[in-house]
């Protein structure tokens, strides 16, 4: 096993009586990239901001690199840390050119000179380190941002929001380039974003937070197909959930009976969870579903089917399933696999081990 | 910086003297007076006060008056008509703004005082010894008139100009006329910059001191003057400066009042196309007088009476040298000035901006004192403070350099926060996270980038100490003359060819800066 390079134990922080992190822990190794994803306002740039040392928790220690940076009675300032931090907005000296913003961090008794062209050629901006922030492109500013922060090699590499400012369709291709960049230079790294699709792509683990809470933190896959709760569930991937009844074994809905894998205690009410591609649906005059919504996306359909009890779920369809809406349809699952189930408090219960 | 973080100590402890400092010359005033118990009321309740209250009163309030009238006509027909030549009257009619009041009152003198260029004209074919006095209200009236009336046209004009004029057009199409238009859409849009502006002018009014002391009209600032001068009654005078202050304050507050209620918004975020133009048809003329009118009393008259006294000044071999001792005293001082005030306003400034806290906000608006407080109060307490507990400082130009940082603080406070705001804090964070201290960043991040706004506040601390005339006047050391207080003193003695030069140097040196604002701000 690696070393560890972050860990945050039992970290709280509030803002007035606004509470922004509410008890996270996590642990990163070295060389890993951490994706903390969710929604605007869930603490997860805050949890980076404690991580760098521009604030102070209330409660718990945040180590890197193996020293306490933060505790009781413990607080190192930002520039004794060995973070490295890529803003949104990047955060350019405007008043400096490139290889002087690149340069800003290195010590005195390193070769300046050295190290500058190592990190352009790093980030492949060979040729442009007289260039001022203004002239360069999103894209540029970026790499240059990227640079700043590696350069002085720091412990971990803090990005926040990095692709946001970008337009979407470059947004795919620099985030591969950055992918490359820091897989290259080894780099541990710990990064917020609200795009699913960036964090599955970028994280070796992905830590999905709501409302100050780390809710599960795992690799992509395992939260992908064990979500921890129904809002993990939604936040990677689409969910749809309905009602069922444990009744001798069995998971009792208004699609059928799906099997448990493990105990559930007897007449206990789950939610389960249903993914579009595993919802398969059938025209059938007598079926109990309502097609309400259909969505074209290239090679497939996704409809959305409106169930007796008023719950809705979605079903992902090849794109010769072509149905009207207010079609009557019957809905099937496949029954081996392996469900997933909340309970109301939303712990998760069963799913592949 | 960091929300949670203490700031720096040489950074509070920097602000934090500021702010003493400016509290310094106010704290000893309320000293002074509040030691004299009864006394005080007892003096200040005498008819002569309340004298002094009713002129200061009727001179405020019939300068914003006329002012109101002067610029309101102005401001629509520069701004909304086909008014010939919009854009010159527009700029024509601002630029008495860069005429301090002494010299309106030496203007106002040498035209129509006792051996003026009028009684002189009309001496010699009609032997006229004698004019109506212009001495008392008319002339200082007329002299605050002249440079005040700007401070409300300017807004007007930004107010005026910045209209969307989709809204008047749904007024029209609602049914309602031009001119009902104009009382029910436009009027009440224009509420905030009139108001801004009667204050400012009210203000204005009620701290000058150059024009109502050449044209002895007993207002506070030249009746505390006066009590100074003759009496050197510290009681009184120290007791009329502090109704001043409260006058003062109240206006502040006012304006601080309106300006948090007047949030008028356009209805999209820009106007995709210019305003249909007014056209004036047969009015034009009569518009074309007005502007012509106000253009020649505010500016043609006072240049051309300078220029007659200037001509008259260097035929009589006026003493050129002795002026320019004078302007290199003015610019040394106002660089000092400009200077010490610049370094105090950045440490309080970066302390409210990064560290915001209840303290850092108290010591900011402490700052803001200076506003309020009329030039002559500010001297008159130091003059107290130095000849009592600072005879060391007495008479030097460090009271005089402190006293231009209390008075023109508020100035550089707000250009280095407003430059301070736009540079953002990750900026900051971004270099401490690659390893400085928060006061290296301030040296190599945070100073380089604001400073325009430093420049530009210590570049208006510079012109506007070039301007000030009381406190220059009462804290000079025995000797140091500047431009100011040469003109002022000619002046008063009706020497005018000596008073000439000073006063086109000073304002062609002031409205240099002043001319790229507007051509800027067009």
């Amino acid at each position: 096993m690696n070393k560890i390079a972050v860990r945050c134990s039992g970290v709280t922080k509030s803002f007035g009586r606004t509470l922004a992190i509410q008890g996270v822990s996590l642990e990163l190794e070295e060389g890993k990239f951490l994706a903390l994803l969710g929604p605007s306002g869930c603490g997860k740039t805050t949890l980076l901001r404690l991580i760098a040392g521009f604030e102070v928790p209330d409660k718990g220690t945040i180590e890197i690199g193996g020293s306490t940076v933060s505790g009781p009675g413990v607080f190192i300032p930002p520039e004794n840390r060995r973070v490295g931090i890529v803003f949104q907005d990047y955060a350019l000296f405007p008043h400096m050119d490139v290889s002087r913003n690149i340069a800003f961090g290195l010590s005195k008794d390193v070769d300046r000179k050295k190290r500058v062209e190592e990190m352009l050629s790093l980030v492949g901006l060979k040729g442009l380190q007289s260039r001022i922030p203004h002239e360069l492109s999103g894209g540029e500013q970026q790499r240059v941002a990227l640079a700043r922060a590696m350069a002085p090699g720091p412990a971990v590499l803090l990005l926040d929001e990095p692709f946001s400012n970008l337009d979407a369709d470059l947004r795919i291709r620099i985030r591969a380039e950055v992918k490359g960049i820091l897989t290259c230079a080894g780099a541990t790294v710990v990064f917020v974003t609200h795009d699913q699709q960036e964090a599955l792509f970028m994280g070796d683990l992905v830590g999905v937070m709501n409302r100050g809470r780390i809710e599960q933190i795992d690799t992509p896959q395992a939260i992908f197909e064990r979500p921890a709760t129904p809002f993990v569930a939604k936040s990677i991937g689409t969910a749809d959930f309905i009602t069922g009844t444990v009744e001798n074994g069995l998971v009792t809905t208004e699609i059928g009976n799906l099997p448990v894998q493990e105990q559930l205690s007897l007449g206990e009410t789950v939610s389960v969870m249903l993914r579009p591609k595993l919802v398969y649906i059938l025209p059938d005059s007598k079926g109990i579903g309502i097609i309400t919504e259909r969505v074209f996306q290239g090679s497939h359909y996704l409809y959305r089917i409106q169930l007796p009890s008023g719950a809705t779920v979605r079903s992902l369809q090849d794109r010769n399933c072509s149905y009207p809406v207010d079609t009557r349809v019957a809905i099937e699952t496949n029954l081996d696999h392996n469900f997933v189930y909340f309970q109301e408090n939303c712990e998760s219960r069963g799913g592949p081990s | 910086m960091m929300r949670h973080a203490r700031p720096p100590a040489v950074l509070w402890l920097s602000a934090t003297l500021t702010a003493i400092g400016v509290l310094l010359p106010l704290a000893y005033l309320v000293l002074r007076a509040s030691g004299a118990g009864m006394e005080l009321w007892s003096l200040l309740f005498r008819t002569r006060t309340l004298d002094i209250l009713g002129r200061t009163l009727i001179l405020v309030i019939a300068v914003i008056g006329i002012s109101l009238a002067i610029s309101l006509p102005l401001a629509w027909l520069t701004q909304r008509t086909d008014l010939p030549l919009r854009r010159m009257w527009s700029i024509l009619t601002v630029l008495p703004l860069v005429i301090p009041s002494y010299v309106a009152g030496f203007v106002i003198v040498a035209a129509l005082g006792p051996r003026g260029i009028l009684q002189q004209a009309l001496a010699g074919p009609f032997g006229v010894e004698r004019l109506p006095d212009i001495y008392g209200f008319p002339g200082a009236f007329l002299a605050v008139t002249l440079v005040a009336y700007p401070y409300i046209l300017l807004p007007l004009q930004a107010s005026i100009r910045g209209l969307d004029p989709r809204i008047e057009e749904v007024a029209r199409s609602l049914g309602h006329g031009r001119w009902d238009t104009f009382r029910r859409v436009v009027l009440p849009q224009l509420r905030p910059a009139m108001a801004a502006g009667v204050l400012l002018v009210g203000l204005y009014t009620l701290r000058d001191f150059g024009a109502v002391s050449l044209l002895r009209y007993e207002t506070f600032t030249w009746a505390i003057y006066l009590q100074y001068q003759t009496s050197f009654d510290r009681i009184l005078a120290a007791g009329l400066s502090l109704v001043l202050v409260f006058m003062a304050l109240a206006i502040l507050f006012l304006e601080f009042h309106t300006r948090g209620k007047s949030h008028y918004h356009r209805t999209a975020a820009s106007v995709s196309r210019s305003p249909a133009y007014v056209k004036l048809g047969r009015w034009q003329w009569p518009a074309l007088g007005f502007c012509a009118l106000v253009v020649l009393v505010a500016l043609v008259m006072p240049v051309s009476i300078l220029s007659y006294w200037l001509v008259r000044g260097f035929s009589g071999g006026g003493a050129l040298w002795q002026t320019t001792g004078y302007a290199l005293n003015s610019a040394y001082v106002s660089g000092l000035a400009a200077v010490v005030t610049a370094i105090a306003a950045i440490s309080v400034a970066v302390l409210d901006v990064r560290y915001p806290s209840l303290f850092s906000r108290l010591l900011e608006r402490i700052t803001y004192i200076g506003f309020a407080l009329p030039g002559i109060v500010i001297a008159l307490a130091l003059v107290f403070f130095g000849a009592n507990y600072a005879t060391l400082v007495y008479q030097t130009l460090a009271l005089l350099v402190f006293a231009y940082a209390v008075l023109f603080l508020p100035q550089a406070v707000g250009s280095v926060r407003s430059s301070l705001l736009q540079v953002s804090p990750r900026l900051e964070e971004a270099a401490r996270s690659l390893g400085r201290t928060p006061l290296q960043v301030l040296a190599a991040v945070t100073l380089p980038l604001v400073r325009p706004g430093i420049l530009a506040g210590a570049g208006l601390v510079f012109l506007t100490t070039m301007k000030e005339l009381p406190a220059t006047l009462l804290l000079s050391p025995i000797g140091f003359k500047t431009l100011a207080t040469s003109i002022w003193s000619a002046t008063s003695e009706g020497s005018f060819a000596r008073a000439a030069f000073p006063a086109v140097l000073l304002i062609l040196l002031s409205s240099v800066p002043m001319a790229f604002l507007i051509v800027r701000g067009g």
